[in-house]
């Protein structure tokens, strides 16, 4: 028995010891690389969900937009359900841009103090700018649809309805909204990228990245509504719908592997760290959507599959715009990555 | 009528210029004030803390405990423009003691200022970095652009939410008064003056380093670094520029923006060209 406690205690004080020579190994190890008390030289973003959460809503409206007045232009009448509900969410989604920002600020002044200067070379002040303008002409197509819905009564609704139906003004309107929309969905990604924070720091892949997933989000939100308001399998709405969130999912996932083929080690909260989640889900709703849409499913079940896939690839869209977001508190609060970025440059 | 006069002649003065003049780097650095922290004189007394708290009324950072040798600051934050940064280095025969008061940079190509969408951080008339406190909306664009994390936002309750910084003591200089942090330094090694003297000061001091056999002593910050250009607040350092917690090569992220945007622009260009398309084809299939 004493032999027995012996081995015991021996054992576990050779095991404390090379528990000692690893630490000491590892701080050795440390040391090569220099550092101060391994603190971050960087200061996290102080952006949370309401920033993640506009990037989201922004895109969408965005991309809404692009694709109801790309049917109108382009396709025509048999896509008037999508232009309509595609102004409908886009105006929504835009609606719901000025609070979450203002909420992010604080105070509705300080939205204003944005807009006291145009400096473009702040990725923020020309958003700022962008957004108030894409907003304003957002409404022109937007208040031509609500009126339309409706008789006109007044004088005043039926002067208002010939002159948005004019097609001077709409045609300068969709001229100016156009590049607004593309603008509005990929600077996002560009003022991202104009920071110090390690894993977005200069890539350039994640403008085209955002781009590319507002036009796909708003193709499902599309699809989507049109899947609960139409009980048909097939539309030309829905069939070109389907295309084009398949162009946009494989854009997305190139620009997705390209941000993290350059970023390498600097994208290791999203491929590694605490929003590894939520880019296994902005992942699954590229490939979930389209492996859906090869099933042979026909009537409800067809229908509650597409409804089904609309939903993972608005949920994936969003989960890659909080990843993102919340990738760069974690890479800036990283000493490590703040090192290895104020080297790579 | 004497009055109406009085309006003409000093019309220019009824409405005086916007703006302050901005020295330029490339042709007026004779009026570009800054600073040089010599790291070899610091004694790690933390005066230049103190004084920077007092004069600038900085609150209390509480009381931190960090087990990090002398420093229990950290960091440059919201209410610290002024950090002395003590590394130990504890060697097999010999051990020795990095000091260093950290300050904001005053880059001369400043990422914060370019990103600022309010035009809150300005150039001032001595070439600084300023940020106008009434201006700034908080947004915090400058504190993820600074490649040395120097700005904080004061988010404590009952503060006004706004980053803050170094303003190279702005009130003082217009006085024609030593920044608070370089008056009180008892050694020199925090000096203070027009930076093109300074930078010939620090060369000097360097080569007379080499000379009595310190050959680690550089310059950190008094040239450009690739594509990062010079800092008005420039430091002599005697070891790897990590070891103080400061870059190696400070990246310029606000720089090059438009590739990024052109990448991004040509994405949304061809996705709506393509959906133009399917919608054109869609549309004659029907007809």
């Amino acid at each position: 028995m004493p032999g027995e406690a012996n081995i015991q205690h021996q054992s576990s004080r050779i095991h404390r010891e090379l528990k000692l020579q690893q630490a000491i190994a590892t701080s050795q190890e440390a040391r090569h690389e220099p550092s101060y008390y391994d603190i971050s030289m960087l200061k996290a973003p102080v952006w949370k969900w309401e920033i993640a959460s506009y990037f989201f809503l922004g895109g969408l409206s965005a991309g809404t937009y692009i694709l109801s007045r790309m049917a109108e232009r382009f396709g025509g009448r048999q896509f008037e359900d999508l232009t309509q509900a595609g102004s409908a969410i886009a105006a929504a989604s835009a609606l719901a841009c000025p609070p979450l920002l203002i909420h992010d600020l604080g105070d509705p002044k300080r939205f204003h103090h944005m807009l006291r200067v145009w400096k473009p070379s702040s990725p923020m002040n020309l958003g700022t700018w962008v957004l108030t303008a894409y907003s304003g002409n957002l409404m022109i197509p937007t208040v031509r649809d609500l009126l339309n819905r409706r008789n006109a009564r007044t004088r005043t609704e039926r002067r208002a309805i010939s002159l948005l139906k004019n097609p001077t003004i709409l045609a300068v309107s969709d001229a100016a909204g156009i590049p607004l929309a593309i603008l509005m969905a990929g600077y996002t990604g560009v003022l991202l990228s104009s920071t110090s924070t390690p894993a977005w720091c200069k890539n350039p892949w994640i403008g085209p990245l955002f781009s590319a997933s507002a036009i796909a989000t708003a193709a499902s939100a599309l699809s989507l509504v049109l899947d609960l308001t139409d009980k048909r399998d097939v539309t030309p709405s829905k069939s070109a719908l389907s295309k084009i969130e398949t162009v946009a999912h494989l854009a997305e996932a190139i620009s997705l592997v390209g941000y993290l083929k350059s970023a390498g080690d600097l994208a290791k909260p999203l491929t590694h760290g605490s929003q590894r989640p939520h880019l296994v889900a902005a992942v699954t709703s590229l490939a979930a959507p389209e492996v859906f849409k090869c099933l042979p499913l026909k009537g409800t079940p067809g229908r509650l599959s597409r409804i089904l896939a609309s939903v993972i690839s608005l949920l994936g869209g969003f989960s890659l715009r909080w990843g993102f977001v919340f990738a760069g508190h974690e890479s800036a609060n990283d000493p490590a990555a703040a090192r290895k970025n104020s080297r790579a440059n | 009528m004497t009055l109406h006069l009085d309006i003409i002649n000093n019309f220019a003065n009824a409405f005086p210029a916007r703006h302050t003049p901005v020295p330029d780097p490339s042709n007026d650095v004779a009026a570009i004030m800054g600073f040089f922290t010599d790291t070899t004189l610091c004694i790690g007394c933390k005066a230049c803390e103190v004084a920077c708290k007092q004069w600038n009324q900085l609150p209390s950072d509480g009381n931190n405990f960090t087990g990090n040798s002398y420093d229990n600051t950290s960091t440059l934050s919201a209410t610290t423009w002024r950090h002395v940064a003590f590394k130990e280095q504890i060697g097999e025969t010999s051990s020795r003691w990095l000091m260093l008061s950290d300050v904001c940079k005053h880059c001369e190509q400043a990422p914060c200022q370019m990103s600022c969408p309010t035009g809150a951080l300005v150039y001032n008339e001595f070439g600084d970095v300023y940020l106008q406190n009434d201006i700034c909306n908080g947004c915090g664009y400058c504190i993820s652009a600074c490649p040395f994390g120097v700005l904080g936002r004061s988010d404590a309750p009952n503060t006004d939410g706004h980053a803050h910084k170094c303003t190279l003591c702005y009130d003082r200089q217009s006085d024609n008064m030593t920044p608070a942090c370089a008056k009180a330094c008892p050694t020199a090694s925090i000096q203070f003056g027009n930076v093109e003297t300074l930078r010939e000061k620090a060369r000097d001091r360097v080569e007379q380093l080499h000379e009595r056999g310190n050959d680690k002593a550089y310059l950190y910050g008094a040239d450009s670094v690739e594509n990062y250009g010079r800092l008005n607040a420039f430091f002599l350092l005697e070891d790897h520029p990590n070891e103080y917690n400061l870059p190696v090569n400070p990246p310029q992220p606000l720089k090059q923006q438009g590739r990024r945007y052109a990448a991004s622009l040509l994405t949304g260009l061809a996705l709506t060209a393509i959906s133009a398309l399917v919608f054109s084809r869609g549309g004659k299939r029907a007809r």
